[in-house]
């Protein structure tokens, strides 16, 4: 870079030295970085819009089964609300199994839930449906089985929590299930992260939210299941 | 280089100095309508006019009009409100119209076409009204033809080129002020505050800062889970847009800061501005942003985004009050350390004795003397969360005494910021009564002089009244100094016409005495009681004259 000058101002025209162009094609560097900067930006954004898009369908799916699973004629078996009687190997048996990720797992078997992996063929013997079971049907459906985590490419992971040390989260699901406390508490209701061998039994109310590009948390809705 | 105007002192008050002189225009009623509304509302020569109001409200119009353009492409935003979004589309043409047409009506009387045969045909092929015409043509063009809403919205932003209005006679301004300057000049006059940046630097100024509103605006309202989760996309492009600004300001200032005094070398020079707080503060700003993408994965995106807010640190750059504020600082630090040693040596007392006394009795809450600093904190600042609170008799006196003496303590440091920020700003304002002192001492005040007074004014805070005041106290000391009685004998000597105006004066006076008093009696005390010497005698003879 040149030394300034005093006697510069006496200089027709805009005088470009050679400092002069290295600054403008450092500036031009700069802008384009910028701009090449900004569109990863814009991508990453674009993908935590897909994956919330992602979750709207799932809350619009369990919501508007919400309202009918109740019901005799409810077709998906593996959501139906209501008790029934056990029938072994009667749980329905989904043709392609969802990822569920090891921390689901592992809340399960924590509370002392025997549960057992798709994955090894072997459906679980239940009375009531569970969580895990009507998962696995609704995310074989047609419209959620192309379902893909923008970030990862793979199919959609559903875990049980988003943390931000946790940089395999960006574009994984959480569903939790909310728990209404008693009249006077400090919150109004407690949420709890829902494991595959959960029932599904009971009216439920559900959150579903999304991990982001920073493996933070995004509420996508709470809504009755 | 700016004519000399000047002002007499007699003429000088408050509203002369200040350029408030002309608060209202001088505008004859009986002129004819069109004259008089091309006076009050479009000539820009008339001080004190509504022009400039018109302007400024003109180009809040057109910035508003492009914020609302970019939610119209947000169908989340725009759908629930579309009645409003059209509601503000149909306002803005109507008073886009109306300027059109009045600029129009009055072009007969716009120094620009009035020499023309056809002055309103001038106007009208002129390129701002072209401009003009384009930003509400498409309104007007949808009722007639059916256009497409993607292309009307595209006309729409046609409107932006009406900014050309307030740009253009600012950069001819700019460049007539920087004619024969080179490149790093110009530019370190646009980034700078310098003679040669004129509006175009200002408006620089202002761009950036409403583009820092913006931005921070932004990262608050990305905070907000409703917003965000509908403006996601959004907030990234204009992140990105921000980042692209402030970056270009930022190195425009590292390369032009050389003609900078104090600031020539070219590497020391521009390291040195590199390390000057407020380009820190620039760098701060853009750095979150470059961090977000190569670092995503060491750091915690949710502190990064947060970290943006520092972007209002920039506004700082034109705000005097942090800079007398670190001034305040500096010059207390000796006092501001000595009671922050104070503190720190009562909080730590308080904790062990907090530990001591409370330990046995309640050991999950002073579990040990770190745990016990946080209550002492709470305590001695009397902010009293109460989530930590002495059971035991001894714990409780203590806390009593130390609470007392918290009180006292802990305000120290604000007690002395506060009157030391007092303090700084009489010495500015005595310093300015100095300095008008100084250039009101020839009795005239020139251009470059009021110029200095209305930005130091400005700086200050200085109302009419307290301008008006301070050129009374300085008139009424010049006034003292003309009046030779009033002053000590040493501060006429520095002058020597005062001082021969004060020896006639002197003369005058022992002329007076002898006439005055009685002959006979004074030249016998003077003579025969030896009351003057012979040579003190003499002279009196002589300043009396015969009689």
């Amino acid at each position: 870079m040149e030394t300034p000058t005093e006697q510069r101002a006496a200089t027709p025209g805009l005088a470009l030295g050679v400092g002069d162009i290295a600054f403008i094609l450092l500036m031009c560097v700069v802008l384009v970085s910028v701009v090449w900067i900004g569109m990863l930006s814009y991508e990453v954004a674009m993908k935590t819009e897909e994956t919330k898009r992602n979750g709207e369908a799932l809350v619009a799916w369990l919501s508007a089964a919400g309202t009918q699973r109740f019901e005799p004629k409810f077709e998906l078996s593996a959501c139906a609300g209501g008790h029934r009687v056990a029938q072994p190997g009667a749980a329905a048996q989904p043709e392609a199994a969802p990822a569920l990720d090891e921390s689901a797992l592992g809340l399960a078997q924590e509370r002392g839930l025997q549960v057992t992996l798709h994955a090894q063929n072997k459906p679980p013997a239940r009375a009531d449906a569970t969580w895990g079971g009507c998962v696995e049907t609704v995310m074989a459906l047609p419209q959620f089985a192309t379902m893909r985590n923008p970030f990862s490419g793979t199919a959609p992971t559903f875990v049980t929590a988003c943390r931000a040390a946790d940089k395999r989260l960006p574009g994984s699901i959480l569903i939790e299930k909310l728990v209404a406390t008693p009249a006077g508490s400090a919150l109004a209701f407690v949420s709890s992260p829902l494991a595959p061998s959960d029932s599904v039994a009971e009216k439920m109310q559900l959150r579903i939210s999304i991990c982001d590009k920073g493996s933070d948390l995004v509420k996508i809705a709470e809504f009755d299941f | 280089m700016q004519n000399k105007i000047y002002i007499s002192l007699k003429e000088i008050d408050a509203k002369t100095l200040l350029g408030k002189e002309s608060e209202r225009a001088h505008i004859a009623n009986d002129l004819p309508l069109r004259q008089w509304l091309y006076a009050w509302l479009l000539n820009p020569r008339i001080a004190g006019n509504l022009q400039k109001t018109v302007d400024k409200w003109i180009g809040l119009l057109i910035v508003l009009n492009l914020g609302v353009m970019l939610f119209e492409h947000v169908p989340a935003v725009f759908e629930p409100y579309k009645h409003w979004f059209h509601g503000f589309d149909v306002f803005s043409v109507a008073v886009f119209t109306v300027e059109y047409l009045l600029r129009f009506y009055l072009a007969p009387e716009d120094e620009e076409f009035k020499a023309r045969k056809f002055s309103r045909l001038a106007f009208v092929s002129s390129p701002f009204a072209i401009i003009d015409l384009l930003a509400i043509a498409p309104f007007y063009l949808q009722a007639i033809i059916p256009v497409d809403l993607r292309v009307l919205r595209f006309l729409r932003l046609l409107r932006m080129l009406k900014l050309f209005r307030i740009v253009i006679p600012a950069y001819q301004q700019f460049v007539v002020a920087n004619a024969g300057r080179s490149f790093r000049q110009r530019v370190h006059a646009l980034v700078f505050v310098s003679p040669y940046g004129g509006k175009m630097q200002e408006l620089f100024d202002a761009f950036i800062g409403v583009f820092v509103m913006v931005s921070v605006m932004a990262v608050i309202m990305e905070s907000v889970h409703s917003v965000s989760y509908l403006l996601n996309p959004e907030f990234a492009i204009l992140d990105a847009v921000a980042v692209g600004i402030f970056t270009l300001e930022y190195c425009m200032r590292l390369y032009s800061c050389v003609e900078e005094p104090g600031f020539k070398h070219a590497i020391s020079g521009r390291l040195k501005q590199a390390t000057v707080p407020a380009t820190v503060i620039d760098l701060l700003a853009i750095v979150p942003f470059f961090l977000e993408v190569f670092l995503h994965h060491l750091l915690d995106l949710r502190f990064l985004r947060v970290f943006r807010l520092s972007r209002l640190l920039k506004l700082t750059r034109g705000n005097d009050a942090s800079a007398i504020l670190a001034k305040v600082i500096k010059r207390e630090w000796p006092v501001i350390s000595a009671a922050a040693f104070i503190m720190i040596l009562l909080v730590v007392l308080t904790a062990s004795l907090g530990y001591l006394f409370e330990h046995d009795a309640q050991p999950d809450k002073f579990e040990n003397i770190p745990t016990a600093i946080y209550w002492a904190v709470v305590t001695l600042a009397s902010v009293g969360y109460g989530d930590i609170s002495p059971v035991t008799v001894p714990g409780r006196f203590m806390t009593v005494v130390l609470a007392f003496i918290g009180i006292g303590i802990f305000a120290i440091p604000a007690a002395l910021l506060s009157s030391a920020f007092s303090d700084e700003l009489v010495k500015q304002r005595e310093a300015l009564k100095r300095e008008l002192y100084e250039m009101m001492k020839d009795g005239q005040i020139d251009a470059e002089e009021v110029q200095i007074i209305r930005t130091e004014a400005k700086r200050l805070h200085l109302s009419e009244e307290e301008v008006n005041a301070l050129i009374s106290q300085i008139q009424q000391k010049m006034e003292n100094e003309a009046n030779f009685s009033q002053l000590s004998i040493h501060k006429i000597a520095e002058r020597p016409e005062f001082a021969v105006e004060h020896y006639k004066s002197l003369l005058g006076q022992i002329r007076q005495l002898s006439i005055l008093t009685d002959k006979a009696q004074f030249q016998a005390i003077a003579c025969e009681q030896k009351g003057l010497s012979e040579r003190e005698w003499s002279l009196w003879q002589q300043i009396r004259g015969p009689h």
